[in-house]
């Protein structure tokens, strides 16, 4: 089940970013944390909003120019090229796990997510 | 119900809180992260627009009937359409689907808005441009067009197209630069054509011959100054042909440096030099090479296919993406235009129908004047003085605001009826200049595409085209080739001259009218079988004596094309392409002889001996490989230092003769001009040649070694550099070796960023032939393959074979290689 609802929020990251941009990461991780009310939930939402911009560089990474644009990016910063693709993600799960973290640092953690916690 | 501890939800909070700042604010330079580095609709998605789809369909409003483009294996789009302003609609869309960062940032340019999507470091230089007048006659111009007019009409249809576009992109598909400045695009209005073509006219038609004969009248007298910066060119190559079989040397002599002209110097502390550049302020800087267009034509007679011949070889600033764009225009039966079109203007500027071909040169003709006004309140004045009254001054408020919305200035503009007053290091001046009156350009450029002769399209432009004035050459499939300098060139009173400050006081100071067009300087089916111009003086001044412009840009591009065609009875398309990158010089070949000469009879003087016999090594092309031009150079710099010694000052703005001038002295080697003032001793021509010749060898060995050194090579010492229109590093291309060097039919001197902007060949025949290149590619993604793939043939001087479909069928499928499908939109807009 916890993992069904982690593909869940995957899945919304993607189509959220897609169709929103970049604050639906922070919006869906707090909705998500909020439906969860679980400790786990930053990491979570943290993680699925991480796979999702994955995803959806992966799939840009199929077009030619996308090498060029790394070198590109990485001489107008001024660093590895990489190093923009490592903090384009580092702030998605930022963005999300820090949403998540902060919706249930304010509705709390459900008892059954607690008894959970404690067995896990 | 648990809580986490709160700690840890503060810190996340925190945590949460910059980034989310990060994201939403632009920091320092950086875009806002958060949209930026969004891998669906951020800088990341530009890797998946970076090639046009191969099929692609779009829906323009008012377009009438489905126009269907398609791109040739050379990204060129033909565009069959059934209306011509549906043809103007889809020229807009593919313009603005390759270039529209770059269209919006010209015309931003010229509308003096660029703090609006770049932010305050724009400002000084929106200040200067709206300063200018120019976006203000723009504004005035658009309300004073008859919007029943054609011209009205196609720019309204090329706006829609453009528009059309723009409501397409989502912030995924808008351009690289676009999500750099964290910048969505502007819809385009109509006056933003007029902000274009302010814009090259304050490229093309801007001078401040006031200046440098001032400067030079205060240094060393008034008739030194007339003499070193002459109202006509010593050498005489006229593009009006004047009957010669050669350039002729006018062998006028030239006054020493006299004593400085008392009325020079107070007027220069008046209006000091300075006030005079930060009035021209809003033009593009030019450096040396700035100047180096080229055009010329060839009669059936003198080409070997007995068809006319015409190359084109317009020298612009190099950007990326170029300046050009290259389109096809077809509506069966009505139009059918090749060229290119510059994003923004609605048609194609440079280019060739089935009948007629044409190009332009800049005339460099005084066009703009400057007046010292005398006001009623220094700090803020409301009114001037003209014929012993007060006038008031026009006034208008200009705000500048930042991408926000934020006004980061106001200023308060003034304007006499004469064009936009400045004050500028405490004197106040207007001017006045015939690109803010510009009227009927679109309409001109109209006609032209529609001309079916040479001497049609002359005239069609010489009733519609007044600015910025163009050395307008056309050929046609009868034979005939015509030019004519076209534009509208102010009568001026007393002395007729446009290169002194006027006195604004006085309404008789003021332009008397316009020459009329049979005075243009222009010929058509001349005898001598060919037309060359070359910027160089338009007149033979024997013939025409009346002021239309000094300080002439130098003949030796010109003579050196005329030699070419001289020598040439049976011209090929070929050789008109060789001749573009021709390394030969008519400078070199002056000055090289005599410089041997000297320095053959050097005694005591070793190393100015050894230079001449380097020099007397050298063939005097500037191909890449060869080692000598290095030198050439170095001595000519260093002796237009020491000859000029009594001009120079500390001042940046050192009015320094052409090489023209130089050449006329050659001819007098007791002037003294030759004479270094800062020593006691009298130094005479070949004294002071000996000597440069030396000093450029000593410096030259220090710096690149001995003369078989390879970095003597001339493809160690010049290259074309062409930044991107947003100096991004990555997106521009440096460093380029090309062939060509001070005063070559292509010129490479300065900081390289000036040169051949589209190379054009056209042979007159039916049907048509053509071949050409730009710098650049038609793409503006810096990501495509497009974006500078005919910079390696560009270099080299190649041109590309163009097609010339006149229906779909027309293009061989091989070379058909992206669709677009346009239709029209139903409903309301």
């Amino acid at each position: 089940m916890r993992y069904l609802l982690v593909l869940l929020c995957l899945s919304l990251m993607l189509a959220g970013t897609w169709f929103a941009g970049w604050v639906a990461v922070p919006v869906i991780a707090a909705a998500y944390a909020l439906a969860r009310r679980d400790v786990r939930a930053p990491r979570e939402a943290g993680v699925a909003a991480l796979v999702a911009w994955v995803l959806l560089l992966i799939r840009l990474n199929q077009h030619p120019a996308f090498t060029a644009l790394l070198d590109q990016l990485g001489q107008i910063f001024p660093v590895p090229g990489i190093a923009v693709v490592a903090l384009s993600l580092g702030s998605a799960y930022v963005l999300a796990a820090c949403a998540a973290r902060v919706v249930i640092g304010v509705v709390g953690i459900n008892a059954v997510a607690v008894r959970k916690l404690g067995a896990d | 119900m648990t809580r986490p501890s709160i700690a840890g939800t503060i810190a996340a909070a925190a945590l949460l809180a910059a980034v989310s700042y990060a994201s939403v604010r632009p920091v320092g330079p950086l875009p806002a992260l958060g949209p930026f580095l969004d891998p669906a609709n951020g800088v990341w998605s530009s890797a998946g627009i970076a090639e046009l789809p191969v099929d692609a369909s779009a829906s323009i409003f008012g377009l009438e009937r489905q126009t269907r483009v398609v791109y040739d294996d050379r990204a060129v789009p033909h565009i069959f359409a059934t209306t011509v302003r549906d043809a103007y609609r889809a020229l807009g869309f593919v313009v603005a689907r390759d270039r529209l960062f770059q269209l919006e940032l010209s015309t931003r340019a010229g509308a003096g808005t660029l703090t609006e999507l770049v932010g305050d470091r724009a400002l000084p230089t929106d200040r200067d441009t709206r300063a200018s007048g120019m976006p203000a006659s723009a504004t005035e111009r658009l309300a004073r067009l008859d919007t029943a007019s054609s011209a009205y009409r196609l720019a309204s249809a090329y706006v829609d197209g453009v528009n059309a576009y723009v409501a397409t992109l989502a912030p995924r598909d808008v351009a690289i630069e676009y999500k750099l400045l964290g910048r969505m695009p502007k819809p385009m209005e109509i006056v933003d054509i007029f902000h274009l073509l302010n814009r090259m006219g304050a490229t093309l038609a801007t001078s401040s011959d006031e200046l440098t004969h001032l400067e030079a009248s205060a240094r060393v007298g008034r008739a030194a100054a007339d003499a070193l910066f002459p109202m006509h060119a010593s050498i005489v190559e006229p593009i009006q042909p004047n009957g010669g079989s050669a350039a002729r040397f006018e062998s006028s002599s030239i006054p020493g440096p006299g004593a400085p002209d008392p009325s020079a110097i107070s007027m220069l502390r008046a209006t000091p030099s300075s006030a005079f550049s930060r009035l021209t302020a809003f033009a593009p800087v030019r450096g040396d090479d700035a100047v180096g267009s080229n055009n010329w034509a060839v009669a059936p007679s003198r080409s070997a296919s007995r068809h006319a011949l015409l190359a084109g070889d317009p020298h612009l600033e190099l950007t990326l993406p170029s300046i050009w764009y290259e389109a096809h225009l077809v509506v069966r039966d009505t139009l059918d235009v090749y060229g290119v079109t510059i994003p923004g203007a609605p048609g194609i500027i440079i280019g060739f129908t089935p009948a007629v071909a044409w190009t332009f040169t800049n005339t460099g003709a005084d066009v703009m004047d400057y007046y010292a006004e005398t006001v009623d309140v220094a700090d803020a004045p409301t009114r001037y003085q003209l014929d012993g009254e007060w006038r008031s001054l026009t006034l208008r408020v200009e705000a500048y605001h930042d991408q926000s919305g934020t006004i980061l200035a106001i200023d308060t503009l003034r304007f006499t009826h004469r064009g936009p007053m400045r004050r500028v290091d405490g004197q106040w001046l207007s001017v006045r200049w015939t690109v803010l009156e510009s009227m009927r350009i679109l309409e001109g450029f109209d006609a032209a595409s529609r001309a079916t002769t040479a001497a049609a399209m002359l005239d069609a432009m010489a009733t519609l085209y007044d600015s910025p004035a163009q050395n307008m050459l056309a050929a046609d499939t009868s034979g005939t080739i015509g030019i004519r300098s076209t534009g509208r060139y102010p009568l001026r009173p007393f002395d007729g001259r446009g290169d002194v400050l006027r006195d604004g006081r006085f309404s008789a100071q003021d332009w008397t009218g316009s020459w009329p067009v049979s005075d243009y300087p222009q010929a058509i089916r001349p005898a001598q079988g060919f037309l060359v111009s070359a910027n160089q003086e338009p007149f033979d001044p024997r013939q025409q004596q009346r002021y239309f412009g000094a300080n002439w840009e130098r003949p030796w591009r010109a003579m050196q094309i005329n030699r070419l065609l001289r020598a040439d009875s049976a011209v090929t398309p070929d050789a008109m392409r060789r001749m573009q990158t021709d390394p030969g010089s008519a400078r070199a070949d002056l000055f090289v002889p005599a410089l041997v000469n000297v320095a053959r009879a050097s005694v005591g003087n070793p190393k100015a001996a050894q230079a001449g016999a380097l020099l007397a090594e050298w063939d005097r092309r500037y191909t890449r490989e060869n080692r000598r031009a290095v030198l050439f150079e170095e001595v000519m710099r260093q002796l237009s230092i020491h000859l000029w010694d009594e001009l120079r000052t500390d001042s940046a703005d050192n009015p320094i003769p052409s090489d023209m001038i130089t050449a006329a002295l050659l001819r007098d080697s007791a002037s003294a001009w030759w004479d270094n003032h800062f020593t006691p001793a009298v130094e005479r021509r070949d004294a002071l040649l000996r000597s440069v010749m030396a000093s450029a060898l000593d410096s030259l060995i220090a710096k690149r070694g001995q003369p078989t050194d390879d970095r003597w090579r001339w493809d160690r010492v010049r290259f074309a550099n062409i930044l991107h229109l947003l100096r991004v590093a990555p997106f521009s291309r440096r460093d380029i070796p090309v062939q060509g060097g001070g005063a070559t039919v292509w010129p490479s001197t300065g900081d390289g960023r000036h040169g051949p902007s589209w190379r054009m060949v056209v042979e007159l025949s039916s049907p048509r032939r053509a071949w050409a290149t730009y710098p650049g590619g038609q793409s503006g993604n810096p990501l495509s393959t497009r974006y500078d793939d005919r910079l390696a043939s560009w270099r080299v001087g190649a041109l590309d074979t163009l097609r010339l479909p006149s229906t779909i069928e027309q293009l061989p499928a091989g070379q058909r290689k992206a669709y677009l499908v346009l239709t029209p939109t139903r409903g309301a807009r």
